[in-house]
């Protein structure tokens, strides 16, 4: 059996909540905030132009924002990573569909840089001057547990000082149409939620990251084998990696350490340890 | 510092199935462009488009699941490499990183041109988040983690970026990093919309250029620890360094690089690798074509390497621009240029727009004995990547 590996973080991470936005629905944005928001995604990324704005685009500008402005750090030094698997899909579909139905001489000109999934980060980093590094994690329901493990890992390489880790879906008509046409339930939950990673000295009453871990769940250290258990993947449907991240304010507020899990292929399972500094 | 196991890479190219095709070819600049409108209909601007034509991917739809197919058939090649890395040594900690811009394109656009009813639900699947990953570890008949990366066409430097990362944290001691895009629909009139489409085949670096050539590709290579690497004795002897990578998001237009953060991402690997501009022998550069992206890269080296740019060339003359695909293929020539000391022209320039540049023109140049080697990816929203390859110890 191949072992376990654990990469300790000795207090030396700190992770906070970054709060949610939700109802970003694309059908239902009506929301003056997300008007807003679109307008200032279209400056900041140079294309006033523009129509095309993912939902998640927008929530995830409102939280690297909102992290932005409460930290007081500038941007040079902060990364984001987006975990999302709806991002480009409904911006995809109706560039295509207008295109071929009408001609491409009626499509947004500039949708093409929204209709990959990658903008969902680097939209929202251009508008807010994140600028250490902007990309986007595509593992359906792992996705928010693989982000932060990345997210964790680029810390440690100094990659940036903190990284601001977005789990977002909208889950546009098309998708709806595909999970009905597959039997599967309809998503819960859409919207953003995000968790921040900072490189700084936990202190008392902080939430730091204490592990992560690859390997089999028997080789996890005992004195965490019973700690409470957030599932990540435990749904069939994109959001789930979402509606795992958003219990974040709950469990930190009932338990003193608890673990991010997901399965991984292989038979992996991976964990993030947390841990509140008393 | 994980090392490169060349020998491993596998590449699915306009230019030739397989990598050492791939490499040859870009050697003797050959190049294979077709009409968009001939091989994706009717209804999309007729510009040139740079497509896996060939071997078996001659009957795979365009406008299909193309991505998933070219997964397939990319695994497939990869058995023996990923198997040979499995049976080195049983307790090796192995996972692989998919990077990839757009994602699998073809489903939507299935989706799009199809009756509800006449949908698969493999199409669905896919318009609900199931990308190539899987379907290309099932082909190589392997199981093990994996996280997909899209960080649009920087994706495949970034991929093997992320893998470094891995790595050099004890996360894993292997890992297969596969960059793929498939031609889309939304890809060629997207770069056709934004206005950088070529209208006769992309030039780098050209004083006339147009644009670039929108493409496809494919590529997998397996990155290792410096220790692990040492024990696959079965996997070539065609080894490198990764000495650094350094990634950035600067920029102030969504499409238009900025030769700041160009810069600024050639400074960060300089510096993590622990070198200066004067020890880099080659650079092999993002060089799509268009008029911005020359220019940025080109204000960049002046900026960085000041009088004594190193020689430098394009791979998208060749291989067309693989979007994801195209930071992965560019290291592996980069790669085999630190190996064999041969650095391709850029095809398609006949009168330098950047005299200055170095950028290799007419035929490949030999550098004596090269020590390191510089490769770029840049991708939409201000996303740079740039890694150091190194000789080191063979």
């Amino acid at each position: 059996m191949t072992p376990g590996r654990h990469l300790f973080f000795d207090g030396s991470v700190v992770a906070e909540w970054g709060g949610s936005v939700v109802q970003p629905l694309l059908e239902s944005e009506g929301s003056q905030e997300f008007a807003e928001w679109k307008q200032e995604l279209r400056k900041a990324s140079g294309l006033p132009r523009s129509r095309s704005v993912s939902a998640v685009a927008c929530s995830t500008a409102i939280l690297l924002r909102r992290f932005l402005s409460e930290s007081g750090m500038t941007g040079r030094d902060v990364g984001l990573i987006v975990a999302s698997t709806s991002a480009a899909v409904g911006v995809a579909y109706d560039f295509e569909r207008t295109g071929t139905r009408q001609g491409w001489d009626l499509v947004d000109p500039f949708a093409l840089p929204n209709a990959i999934p990658s903008a969902a980060a680097t939209q929202p980093a251009l508008a807010a001057g994140a600028q250490a590094f902007a990309f986007t994690i595509l593992d359906q329901q792992a996705g928010g547990i693989l982000a932060l493990e990345i997210a964790a890992v680029m810390l440690l390489s100094e990659r940036a000082a903190a990284i601001v880790v977005v789990c977002a879906e909208e889950f546009p008509v098309v998708q709806a149409t595909a999970a009905k046409a597959c039997d599967v339930d309809t998503p819960s939950s859409a919207g953003a939620s995000a968790l921040r990673l900072i490189r700084r000295r936990g202190e008392r009453g902080d939430t730091v990251l204490s592990f992560v871990f690859r390997g089999n769940r028997e080789d996890l250290q005992s004195d965490w084998r019973s700690a409470p258990l957030v599932q990540f993947g435990a749904a069939e449907l994109p959001p789930d990696s979402l509606s795992a991240l958003a219990q974040w304010p709950v469990v930190v507020s009932e338990h003193a350490r608890f673990l991010f899990s997901a399965d991984l292929p292989g038979g992996d399972t991976l964990m993030l340890g947390f841990e509140v500094l008393c | 510092m994980p090392t490169l196991l060349i020998d491993t890479a596998c590449a699915l190219t306009p230019a030739g199935i397989g990598w050492d095709v791939a490499w040859k070819s870009l050697l003797q600049g050959r190049r294979r462009f077709v009409s968009a409108r001939e091989y994706l209909g009717e209804r999309l601007p007729d510009v040139p488009i740079a497509v896996v034509g060939d071997g078996p991917l001659r009957d795979s739809n365009p406008l299909g699941l193309r991505e998933r197919e070219m997964a397939r058939v990319l695994g497939g090649a990869m058995v023996g490499p990923l198997n040979a890395l499995r049976t080195s040594s049983p307790d090796l900690r192995v996972g692989c990183v998919v990077a990839t811009s757009h994602g699998e394109s073809g489903a939507v656009s299935t989706i799009v041109d199809a009756e509800e009813s006449e949908v698969s639900h493999d199409v669905y699947r896919a318009v609900l988040g199931e990308f190539s990953a899987q379907t290309f570890l099932d082909s190589a008949r392997q199981v093990m983690p994996q996280v997909t990366v899209a960080a649009a066409c920087a994706s495949g430097l970034h991929g093997i970026g992320v893998a470094c990362d891995f790595i050099d944290a004890g996360i894993l001691d292997a890992c297969v990093v596969v960059a793929i895009d498939a031609i889309s629909r939304v890809a060629v009139a997207g770069f056709r919309q934004v206005g950088a489409a070529s209208r006769r085949g992309c030039a780098p670096f050209d004083a006339s250029r147009d644009g670039t050539t929108v493409g496809e590709g494919a590529a997998a290579v397996v990155l290792a620890s410096d220790k692990v690497a040492r024990l696959l004795t079965t996997l070539g002897g065609r080894r490198l360094h990764v000495r650094s990578w350094a990634m950035n998001c600067v920029a102030r237009h969504a499409v238009e690089p900025s030769s700041d953060g160009i810069a600024a991402v050639i400074k960060a690997s300089l510096l993590r690798a622990d070198t200066s501009p004067g020890d880099i022998d080659a650079v092999f550069w993002h060089g799509t074509g268009t008029i911005q992206n020359d220019a940025a890269e080109a204000a960049a080296a002046t900026s960085t390497f000041a009088e004594r740019c190193p020689p430098g060339t394009s791979t998208k003359g060749v291989f067309g621009h693989a979007m994801g695909a195209s930071g992965l293929l560019n290291l592996l020539a980069a790669a085999e240029c630190c190996l064999t000391g041969l650095i391709p022209h850029a095809e398609g320039m006949i009168t330098p727009a950047f005299p200055g540049l170095g950028i290799v023109a007419g035929q490949p140049l030999a550098i004596p004995s090269p020590r390191n080697v510089l490769a770029m990816s840049l991708g939409f929203g201000g996303l740079n990547s740039c890694a150091v390859l190194s000789r080191g110890e063979q």
